[in-house]
C-alpha cells in the first residue's frame, strides 16, 4: 500500500518538476528576469533544508546582564515549557551560566543551549538514529524514533537535553513534544522553516534584542551576507569546550 | 498482507454501515463522518474514499519527510500538505465551527473529535495526540452542512 503512494508521489513531483522546467525555460527567453528570484522560491516554498546553510549564532557574553532571564523565559513560552512536579526535571531547552575564571574570579554571565555541532556526539551514541543532524546544522531529536534512553544526555559535553518525565498538555501546534522521550533546542526550527532566505530569530534571540541587550545574533554563517557571518568575520569568537573539536554552530564572544 | 485484509474487511464494514445509516444516519458515528464540518470544499485529496482507506500512509510519509528533510507544511504554498496540524485545523471542530477538545478531564478521550469517532468505531489506537497538538489554533472559513450539501 505505501509502496503504492509512494510512487503516486514521485509521478506527481517529477510532473511539477517538469512543469517547472517548462517554466523556467520559457522564463529565460523573457530578457529580465532575474535567476535569483527563483532560487529564493525554492528555499521558502517547503522544500528540504541544504547543506549550503549553516544556522547558528553568535553571543556577545559582555552584553548579557547576569540576572536576565528574558531568553529562557522567552523560550518557555515558546515551547509551553512549564515547570515540572519535581523541580530538577523541568525541560530546559536554554540556561543561564556562570562561569568563573579559575585565576582571576571574573564571573561571566552567559545563555547556554544546545551548541548544534558540526560532530554532535548526541547523534554519535544514539542507538535509534533519533538524534539527529539536519543538512543545514541544526541538531535535534526525531520524536517519532526517540525511545527514551538519554545516551544523548549523557555524552552532551553540554548538558543541553532534558528528558521529558510529565505527559504534556497544550502543546503549541507547531512545536510537539511529549512524555518519554529527550528534547532539546533546535533552534526554533519551525521558524527557520517558514522562510529559510530570510528567517524569523529564535525565540531567545528576539527577546534579548527587545530588552535591548542585543546580545545574541542568528543567522547563517555560510552566507556572506548576513549579520552573523559579518559579526563572526569582525570579531574574535570562541567555541565553549573547543578542545573537544566539536566545532559548534553557537560561538561566544568576551570568555 | 494482514493490512490489506484488515482494510478490505474494513471496507465492507463501511459499506454496511453506510447502507444502514441511510435509515438512522445520525445515530451512528459514521454519519457524522460522511458530513464533518471542515474548512474548504475539499479533503487534502479530493477522494474520501482514498483518504478513508489511505490516511495513515499519507501522514506517516509527511512525518519522516518534515522531520528529517525539513520539508514542513508552509502556510503560503500548501505543500506538505500532510501535515498533522493541518488535518486538526479542518477536522477538530464541530458544526459550527468551534475547536473540539481529543482529552476530556477524566484522562478519557472524545469520542466526539473527527480521528477518534473513527478510530473508536474501528478499535485502532494512536499515540500521536500524546505529543501533537490535538486542538485547532488557526482561524477558518467554515462550510455548514447545508452549504456544501447546496453546491
Ligand atoms: C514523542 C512525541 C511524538 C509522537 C508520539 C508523535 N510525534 Fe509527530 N512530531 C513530533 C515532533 C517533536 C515533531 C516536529 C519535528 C520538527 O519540528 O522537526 C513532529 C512532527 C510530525 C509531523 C510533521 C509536522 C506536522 O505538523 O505535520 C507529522 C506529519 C507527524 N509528526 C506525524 C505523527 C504521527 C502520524 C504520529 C502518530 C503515529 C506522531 N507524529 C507521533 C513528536 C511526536
Ligand atoms: C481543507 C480542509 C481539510 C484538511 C486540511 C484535511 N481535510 Fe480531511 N476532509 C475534508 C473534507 C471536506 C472531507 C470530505 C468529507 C465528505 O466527503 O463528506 C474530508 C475527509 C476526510 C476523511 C474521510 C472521512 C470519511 O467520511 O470517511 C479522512 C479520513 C480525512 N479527511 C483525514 C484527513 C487527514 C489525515 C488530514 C491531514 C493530512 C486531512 N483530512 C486534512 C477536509 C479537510
Ligand atoms: C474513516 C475512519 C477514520 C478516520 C476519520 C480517521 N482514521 Fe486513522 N485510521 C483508520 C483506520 C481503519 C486505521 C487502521 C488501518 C490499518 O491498520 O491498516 C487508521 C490508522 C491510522 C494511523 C496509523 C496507526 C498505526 O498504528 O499504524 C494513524 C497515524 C491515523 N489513523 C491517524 C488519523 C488521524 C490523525 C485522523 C484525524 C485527522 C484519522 N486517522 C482519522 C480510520 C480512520
Amino acid at each position: 500500500m505505501s509502496e503504492l503512494n509512494e510512487n503516486q508521489q514521485t509521478t506527481t513531483n517529477r510532473r511539477t518538476f517538469l512543469k517547472a522546467g517548462v517554466a523556467t525555460a520559457s522564463m529565460g527567453l523573457i530578457p529580465g528576469v532575474n535567476l535569483i528570484g527563483l532560487s529564493q522560491a525554492a528555499i521558502t516554498d517547503g522544500s528540504a533544508a541544504s547543506d549550503k546553510q549553516r544556522w547558528g549564532m553568535l553571543i556577545d557574553t559582555n552584553k548579557c546582564e547576569s540576572g536576565c532571564t528574558a531568553c529562557v523565559d522567552a523560550c518557555n513560552k515558546e515551547f509551553n515549557i512549564k515547570p515540572s512536579k519535581k523541580p530538577s526535571q523541568t525541560v530546559q531547552f536554554i540556561r543561564k551560566v556562570t562561569v568563573r575564571h579559575k585565576l582571576t574570579k571574573v564571573e561571566t554571565s552567559l545563555p547556554l543551549m544546545c551548541q548544534h555541532c558540526e560532530n554532535p556526539p548526541c547523534v554519535d551514541v544514539c542507538p535509534t538514529g533519533a538524534s539527529m543532524k539536519r543538512a543545514d546544522g541544526i541538531v535535534k531529536v526525531d520524536m517519532h524514533r526517540c525511545i527514551g534512553c538519554r545516551y544523548c544526555m549523557m555524552a552532551c559535553p553540554y548538558k543541553a537535553r532534558s528528558f521529558i518525565h510529565e505527559e504534556v498538555t497544550e502543546q503549541m501546534a507547531y512545536a510537539p513534544r511529549g512524555k518519554g522521550s529527550v528534547d532539546s533546542c533546535n533552534l526554533c526550527v519551525h521558524r527557520i522553516d517558514e522562510n529559510r532566505e530570510n528567517p524569523r530569530n529564535p525565540a531567545c534571540v528576539d527577546a534579548c534584542n527587545s530588552k535591548g541587550h542585543k546580545a545574541m545574533i542568528f543567522g547563517d554563517i555560510n552566507d556572506l551576507k548576513s549579520n552573523l557571518n559579518k559579526a563572526l568575520k569582525k570579531h574574535q569568537s570562541r567555541e565553549l569546550r573547543s578542545e573537544l573539536g566539536l566545532n559548534t554552530g553557537v560561538r561566544y564572544r568576551g570568555i | 498482507m494482514s493490512k490489506l485484509i484488515k482494510l478490505f474487511l474494513f471496507s465492507t464494514l463501511l459499506a454496511l454501515a453506510s447502507s444502514v445509516s441511510t435509515e438512522s444516519a445520525k445515530e451512528t458515528s459514521l454519519g457524522k463522518l460522511t458530513y464533518p464540518a471542515v474548512q474548504g470544499k475539499r479533503c487534502v485529496i479530493n477522494d474520501t474514499m482514498e483518504m478513508r482507506k489511505n490516511h495513515m500512509n499519507y501522514i506517516t510519509h509527511q512525518r519522516a519527510e518534515t522531520t528529517r528533510l525539513g520539508k514542513r507544511w508552509n502556510k503560503k504554498t500548501h505543500k506538505n500538505n500532510f501535515s498533522i496540524e493541518k488535518c486538526i485545523n479542518c477536522h477538530a471542530r464541530d458544526e459550527k465551527g468551534k475547536p473540539v477538545k481529543l482529552k476530556l478531564g477524566s484522562g478519557k478521550l472524545n469520542a466526539e473529535h473527527f480521528c477518534q469517532s473513527c478510530h473508536n468505531y474501528t478499535a485502532v489506537t494512536i499515540d500521536c495526540f500524546s505529543c501533537h497538538s490535538a486542538t485547532p489554533t488557526g482561524k477558518v472559513k467554515i462550510i455548514s452542512k447545508s452549504k456544501k450539501k447546496s453546491k
